[in-house]
């Protein structure tokens, strides 16, 4: 039973990790339309998400794909927690700025942006494999004009297929990593995940994805769990988050050999900032 | 049922994996800009979940049962049925709200469980309007006991029973029972919300004597218990000219009668030409302005039903809707353009099963059309 007192007994014990992540988008982002950090280098490396044949499932894994560092998977034995996160930048566009951090679980690469597009699912989820929790986005890869509107159809968290989401807009952010259905003001634009079916609670796969009016550029569709939200308050200063000890939010669990990686809405552009955090673990009996 | 009370009952519920994280991203007015200060439901907007096509339909004066199980309606997936019997504590644990459309913020962001509504369509009507809580029915053999009856009862209605003589088999007084709805007329009845949802329904053995009658309940929180009416403009089209005074005949959560909102300092005065999800009488300036909810009579703590509804004065044209809702936890404040706001909120704020979440949002200056509002929103249960 996960107890106050073992995860403080953790650090004591050594069951802890504390692990940098640094960011730094290349690309002009603009105020509330949110960007996957995922594309960005510096540590880890960037991630295009290009790799495999357009359209067909991608697993991300941390011991092949990387993502933020948080140690060796713990077996069957002990639970990984993500236990706090502390982020700073002084880049006024960062500051406020609230993200979320996320298990990166597959991809869909390089979908053209016209006509319907079919997924190849012949790999599946390699965590939370119901997709109960699982939430969809869809992520720019090669600039798009944009304004166009699109509609995703999925199966569920309980295997039923054929679900679709709103017919969407696509934001005309032409910036690579931008989240294609996030803008702040923009009428059909649903926020960072793409809008599930009534009554759904996660998605196990994305069938296809369709396009009412084509456009230029390339969209990765990506499948995510979130675990975690921060955010920046100020330039002067690093923003702490603590998620075990009561004082915000609940400590998520993470999965052996997961792909953590974050989204952040910023209020400008980030192009050349350095966002740089850290992430704390701790393990404790499962 | 546990109540996940101390930190160490709520790990103990995280590591067993009784939690559910999601984000709710609505955008805010989806036909007008608003005015600063006013309440708008998130309901109609586009976005997580999906706007509701719900509140502007159904039979005028008929309080309608809602919950999570009703496609249309729009509202928030939380994590699911978490025990058989609905007997498990699920609780609303943590939020981060943020905006970053221009000049919505400051704003303050309440979410609320909308148990039950009905739209007025008459408001040229200035006097009091009955509110159809009851239907008189018979009982037939159909798959099992179908019930008939005038109106249309939304499915996982929560109802009792009461009769002239005796109930069909089955069936008993002073007991709850969920409709499953198989028609605008008819409907089979089930001894929990689980069962309705499943479809397990009780069978038909006789059709009683007597002349039978249903009652609905609130579907959660069904004595009023910090139950609270709002009434709003749930349409694309704006209300037309007019600003009556609104007002409530109800019954309290102590089971008294013939309660009534207070007409000092001022009855609640609904905005003249209100536009699609302005809550009335909310707005900085002017008589008869409150927050987003009705004000009660006294010191009573919740509406268990409602038996009228007035408005005063005409307004020239549209509808407008009175929902009973439960509000869940404090309200968010979003104090500055783009900043997350964290919330931890206070006593772990029961979620029922079936629970029909939304959100309602006051922005503290004019906000343009459409608008993102997005909050990270983490359930657990024990």
């Amino acid at each position: 039973v996960l107890t106050h007192k073992a995860i403080f007994s953790a650090a004591e014990e050594g069951r802890a990790l504390s692990r940098p992540w640094i960011k730094n988008p290349s690309v002009v982002t603009a105020s509330g339309i949110a960007v996957d950090l995922t594309f960005f280098g510096r540590y880890p490396a960037a991630n295009y998400m290009t790799d495999g044949t357009p359209l067909a499932a991608q697993a991300l894994r941390r011991s092949t794909h990387g993502g933020f560092d948080h140690g060796e998977n713990k077996g069957a034995d002990w639970q990984k927690l993500l236990s706090g996160l502390t982020i700073l930048s002084t880049t006024s566009a960062a500051a406020p700025m609230c993200g979320m951090v996320m298990d990166y679980l597959l991809y869909y690469p390089l979908v053209p942006m016209e006509d319907i597009q079919e997924m190849d699912n012949t790999i599946t989820l390699p965590r939370y494999a119901d997709g109960k929790g699982v939430r969809i986005m869809l992520v720019e890869q090669f600039p798009y004009v944009g304004g166009v509107t699109c509609r995703v159809t999925y199966t569920n968290e309980l295997g039923v297929a054929g679900r679709m989401s709103p017919i969407m807009t696509i934001n005309t952010q032409t910036a690579l990593g931008t989240i294609a259905t996030s803008a702040p003001a923009t009428a059909g634009c649903p926020g960072t995940f793409v809008p599930l079916q009534d009554n759904d609670g996660g998605v196990r796969s994305v069938e296809s994805i369709e396009f009412f009016t084509a456009d230029a550029g390339n969209l990765a569709i990506v499948l995510v769990r979130p675990l975690a939200s921060f955010g920046t308050y100020e330039t002067t200063c690093p923003s702490e988050w603590n998620y075990d000890d009561d004082l915000f939010d609940l400590p998520p669990i993470i999965i052996d050999d997961a792909y953590l990686s974050a989204v952040v809405t910023p209020t400008g552009s980030l192009s050349g900032a350095i966002i740089d955090a850290q992430i704390r673990t701790k393990w404790v009996a499962a | 049922m546990t109540i996940p009370t101390s930190l160490d009952g709520r790990l103990s519920a995280i590591s067993a994996g009784k939690t559910f994280t999601t984000k709710l991203s609505k955008q805010f007015n989806p036909t007008a800009a608003a005015v600063a200060n006013e309440w708008h439901t998130l309901f109609r907007g586009g976005g997580y979940p999906s706007a509701d096509a719900i509140f502007d339909t159904g039979t005028t004066l008929q309080m309608q049962s809602l919950c999570d199980q009703i496609a249309s309606a729009g509202n928030l997936y939380h994590g699911g049925i978490i025990g058989a019997a609905g007997d498990d504590y699920k609780g609303l644990e943590v939020a981060m709200a943020n905006s970053a459309a221009a000049t919505v913020c400051p704003a303050w962001l309440q979410l609320v469980d909308v148990l039950a509504w009905t739209r007025v369509t008459a408001i040229a009507t200035t006097t009091a309007q009955t509110i159809i809580n009851s239907n008189t029915f018979t009982a037939s053999s159909s798959s099992g006991l179908l019930l008939t009856f005038a109106n249309d009862w939304q499915s996982f209605t929560k109802v009792r029973f009461t009769t002239t003589t005796t109930l069909p088999t089955g069936l008993s007084l002073n007991t709850d029972y969920w409709l499953v709805r198989v028609s605008a007329t008819t409907a089979r009845v089930a001894t929990s919300l689980a069962n309705a949802i499943a479809g397990t329904v009780i069978a038909f053995t006789d059709a009683g004597t007597g002349t039978h009658t249903l009652t609905m309940r609130l579907p959660r929180y069904s004595d009023g218990a910090g139950v609270q009416a709002m009434i709003f403009n749930p349409s694309s089209t704006a209300l037309g000219a007019g600003t009556p005074g609104l007002s409530l005949d109800y019954t309290n959560s102590a089971s008294v009668a013939a309660r009534a909102t207070p007409t000092s300092p001022s009855l609640p005065i609904g905005k003249t030409a209100a536009t699609n999800s302005h809550i009335l009488y909310t707005g900085a300036t002017g008589a008869g302005k409150f927050g987003p909810f009705m004000p009660l009579q006294g010191a009573d703590a919740g509406i268990q039903s409602v038996q009228s509804v007035r408005n005063n004065a005409t307004y020239v044209s549209g509808q407008y809707a009175l929902a009973l809702v439960k509000p869940l936890g404090e309200a968010i404040p979003l104090q500055v353009l783009g900043q997350g706001v964290p919330w931890r909120f206070t006593g772990l704020p029961r979620v029922y099963d079936g629970a029909a979440i939304y959100g309602i949002l006051k922005s503290g200056v004019a906000t343009p059309t459409n608008s993102l509002v997005e909050v990270d929103l983490s359930f657990l249960w024990a």
